[in-house]
């Protein structure tokens, strides 16, 4: 079974705390970070849009050490309103048919 | 992949204070390996975060063990502002502390000594404990102008309801959202307060996008277009400091549109037909006009608001902040008042401290009962500004904070001759700070308690005592509810946490102090719980039981609220006190109204031509907590430099581009920030963070304060005629140029190196 990290930014406030609670739990240096956070804002039809993003890095390893104890992910337990999850692809993509703006980020773990 | 090196022991507590800084309380587990803290996690089981956590709480690892945290106890070697110490051991640091104080009182009187706390940290309770058994009634949060900080809703909602009301998102219960009794708020208006980025007063602002994402709608009241504002159902832009005439506009709408909830304003309210005929004078065209929203919008939010049911109000320090702040406060408790959304399921709910138990007192009655043996009462009526303010006589607690600067700079109406600050950078966080420097150099002593070097420390200290983290403290937390103990899971050697260092002095002070240990503290001032520090501490947090007066619902149908256990609120009318009864006695307007900003392009039109923009400061980062955290480098890799947000519109007709340093300026003084454009503010408005200072660079330069300090464009004295509320912070004028240079060695981001 593949696992990897849901994202619902639709719901994604741009609070930093997954990127640093990735940083607390990998003892990753000052520029070194296992998820990023982008900022982009446009204008819809209706209003204009403001979006936050985390994107997991190359240092990402899905805290598999964590996950054999049962626990969620760093960035997962820790994210301000609850807007990530981890799991089975095969169950986040029955999420992501549900939601817009949300995704799967796989990993080959 | 990195090995997770498995921690020895897990140590279950809370944040409060030092470390995360804030007034929160998040469940934690704190992960120790050979006697340091290796991890902070939150606890998925506490229900004030359900395992979520901060950037500040996941840096605390950086904050404990940073290089340049204070270590020892020292004593001023040369002169103030010189940054020469010496090292002294605790025993010389508590005997020196007790000798000066002891000085003071015998010379001039207890009163002359001030205990001066920053915003709602733990220390606040214990520095009063301090205060009290020296004999001294001057307990203040020393800088904020009008004491403008929670203080004149708190004032506001105990004169005119009887007791304070937070918005109730399910967290009075372990169950949360799950609570059988628990009601989904339809509407949250969202009052100056940005829940994405800033907690505020034992609520956990994230509770609110919870709501959001279960289907509350939305109505933010900010003068920026914030994300919580671009989720919103309504938004609605508010020039800065009128918030008075938006309230007022809202009710009279809801009112002249009978919106409002009939039975509940028969049965439960004063005066309605009073407020009825005041709003009178805030019809929705003229309140545009002031506020700067479109009428369709405020119609629009005063009929959502009114017909959702239940409904609450999250408000922020900008009710305090605007001019009358107490009055806007009383508008906006009007507002929840007259649509019935008082003391039920997902409205305002009524909040006190569970089982009343009062580490971090937010009463005189709570004062009285657990404190206030250690204190004569002719004494207590020397608490500075009581005379000339009869609400802070009455209904609060602390001493008055303009006038306490006046007091030390005039010796009246007592000279002032010491000071123990614990907690607050008071230089970099005090509306003109200047003077405040200049006002507390008068004084003979001064200690300051804290974690790092601060450019109030070097400037002012003679004694510096080293605070322990929230990580190094046993103790007791309520603020609402839970009932939390705090656990000590890692010593850092010759820190001290402040009960341990309040409880000492109290004790040198007050022979006869009914406590010789925290342990004995704890356990008597937990006694309404029924059980002792250990118990509590087994179990982590317990809620009162359902039908205490510290739980929700209907308490005041029940008659839980009253001291005589009758059915309603606790004011003179029983009722909910739509006319003041209190301010009419006091010789105040009993009614609310509204007041421009002292400085605006209305008031002072003249001015305004020299500095045409307005100045909002005090915008809060997720990242920093007031003056903390520039030197967590984790942090400030996200938010390295102070900003100013600017409209491109704005910028460019000034000739400033994206990324330039400018100079923010106006009569009282200038500060440098970094231009950033910002296309959701006004054109007319700019606005910027407050509380920075650069600990990189040098001490003896007190880190560069003066560069980049907005409180010297803050004037001090402009409170309230009442003494709660005011102070310019949100809507004060300036002027912004370009500047020819940057700062010197200030913070590059690693990433750019």
């Amino acid at each position: 079974m593949k696992y990897g990290l849901y994202i619902d930014y639709d719901w994604c406030s741009g609070c930093h705390a997954c990127e640093l609670a990735c940083k607390q739990e990998n003892d990753l240096k000052l520029d070194q970070w296992g998820i990023r956070v982008i900022e982009r804002t446009y204008q819809a039809e209706d209003k204009r849009v403001i979006e936050y993003i985390p994107i997991p890095t190359e240092y990402c390893n899905l805290c598999v050490n964590r996950i054999a104890q049962g626990m969620k992910p760093a960035c997962v337990h820790h994210c301000m309103t609850k807007c990530m999850d981890f799991g089975p692809i095969e169950e986040l993509s029955k999420l992501v048919e549900k939601k817009k703006k949300s995704v799967i980020w796989g990993s080959n773990k | 992949m990195k090995e997770i090196i498995k921690a020895d022991k897990i140590v279950k507590t809370i944040t409060w204070s030092a470390g995360p800084g804030c007034h929160g309380g998040c469940g934690v587990f704190i992960h120790v390996k050979d006697g340091k803290l290796i991890k902070m996690e939150g606890n998925p089981d506490h229900p004030y975060n359900n395992g979520r956590l901060c950037p500040r709480a996941l840096t605390i690892k950086d904050f404990i063990y940073h290089p340049d945290r204070l270590r020892t106890p020292l004593r001023r070697a040369g002169k103030r502002g010189e940054n020469k110490w010496e090292k002294i051991s605790w025993d010389e640091a508590y005997d020196m502390l007790e000798g000066k104080m002891t000085g003071i009182r015998d010379q001039y009187g207890a009163e002359s000594m001030i205990f001066v706390q920053g915003t709602g940290r733990n220390v606040g309770g214990w520095l009063l404990l301090a205060a009290y058994s020296y004999g001294s009634p001057n307990w203040l949060q020393g800088g904020l102008t009008g004491n403008s900080c929670f203080h004149p809703r708190l004032v506001c909602m105990r004169m005119t309801q009887g007791d304070y009301a937070v918005p109730d998102c399910s967290q009075f219960f372990q169950e949360r959202y799950d609570h059988p009794e628990f009601v989904l708020p339809e509407c949250i208006m969202i009052w100056g307060q940005n829940p994405a980025n800033t907690c505020n007063d034992g609520f956990m602002a994230t509770w609110i996008i919870d709501c959001m994402k279960r289907g509350s709608k939305t109505i933010v009241i900010d003068p920026i277009y914030t994300w919580v504002a671009s989720k919103a159902d309504l938004w609605l832009q508010i020039r800065p400091g009128t918030d008075g005439a938006l309230a007022l506009g809202l009710l009279h709408i809801i009112i002249n549109e009978k919106l409002y909830d009939r039975e509940f304003v028969e049965n439960w309210t004063h005066g309605f037909d009073k407020l009825a005929e005041r709003v009178q004078e805030y019809p929705p065209e003229k309140v545009s006009q002031i506020t700067w929203i479109p009428k369709e919008k405020i119609i629009e939010a005063a009929r959502l608001f009114a017909r959702s049911k239940p409904a609450s109000i999250q408000w922020g320090v900008p009710v305090d902040l605007a001019p009358e702040g107490a009055q806007v406060a009383n508008s906006v408790i009007h507002l929840w008042t007259i649509t019935g959304n008082i003391d039920v399921p997902g409205g305002m709910a009524i909040a006190r401290m569970a089982y009343d138990v009062p580490p971090y007192p937010m009463s005189k009655e709570a004062i009285a009962k657990y404190y206030g043996d250690v204190m004569p009462p002719e004494q207590m009526a020397k608490r500075i500004g009581t005379d000339v303010y009869p609400v802070a006589r009455e209904f609060h607690w602390r001493a008055q904070a303009d006038m306490t600067l006046q007091a030390m700079l005039t010796d009246k109406p007592y000279p002032i001759k010491g000071a123990w600050i614990a907690g607050n950078n008071i230089l970099t966080s005090a509306a003109n700070p200047r003077k405040y420097q200049k006002a507390l150099n008068r004084l003979d002593f001064i200690a300051i308690s804290d974690v790092f070097m601060n450019p109030t420390i070097v400037a002012l200290a003679d004694l510096v005592l080293p605070a322990g983290s929230m990580a190094e403290r046993d103790g007791i937390r309520a603020w609402w509810t839970p009932l939390n103990a705090m656990q000590k899971a890692i010593e850092v050697p010759d820190c001290k946490p402040d009960e341990e260092v309040c409880l000492e002095m109290a004790r040198r002070f007050n022979p006869d102090l009914k406590w010789k240990s925290l342990r004995e503290l704890y356990d008597d001032f937990l006694k309404p719980s029924g059980l002792n520090y250990d118990q509590l501490k087994e179990k982590g947090w317990v809620f009162p039981p359902e039908g205490h007066p510290t739980q929700p619902y209907r308490r005041h149908e029940k008659g839980l609220l009253r001291e005589d256990g009758k059915p309603g609120f606790n004011t003179p009318t029983g009722k909910v006190e739509l006319y003041s009864t209190h301010l009419e006695r006091m010789g105040y307007d009993p009614l609310p109204s509204y007041e421009e900003p002292h400085m605006s392009p209305y008031s002072t039109p003249e001015l305004a031509r020299k500095y045409p923009l307005i100045l909002s400061t005090g915008r809060r980062s997720i990242l920093y907590f007031h003056a903390e955290h520039r030197n967590i480098k984790a942090l400030r890799e996200l938010e390295p430099h102070p900003v100013l947000e600017i409209h491109p519109k704005t910028a460019a007709s000034l000739g400033i581009q994206d990324e330039d340093w400018v100079w923010v300026e106006n009569q009282h003084g200038r500060c440098k920030r970094k231009a950033k454009y910002l296309n959701g503010i006004d054109p007319r408005v700019v606005q910027t963070p407050h509380g920075w200072w650069l600990p990189e660079k040098k001490a003896e330069d007190l880190f560069g304060l003066w560069e980049v300090n907005i409180n010297q464009l803050i004037p001090d004295g402009t409170q309230a005629k009442c003494g709660f509320g005011g102070g310019q912070y949100k809507s004060i004028m300036c002027k912004v140029y370009k500047a020819e240079e940057g700062i010197q060695g200030i913070y590059q981001k690693e990433s750019l190196l």
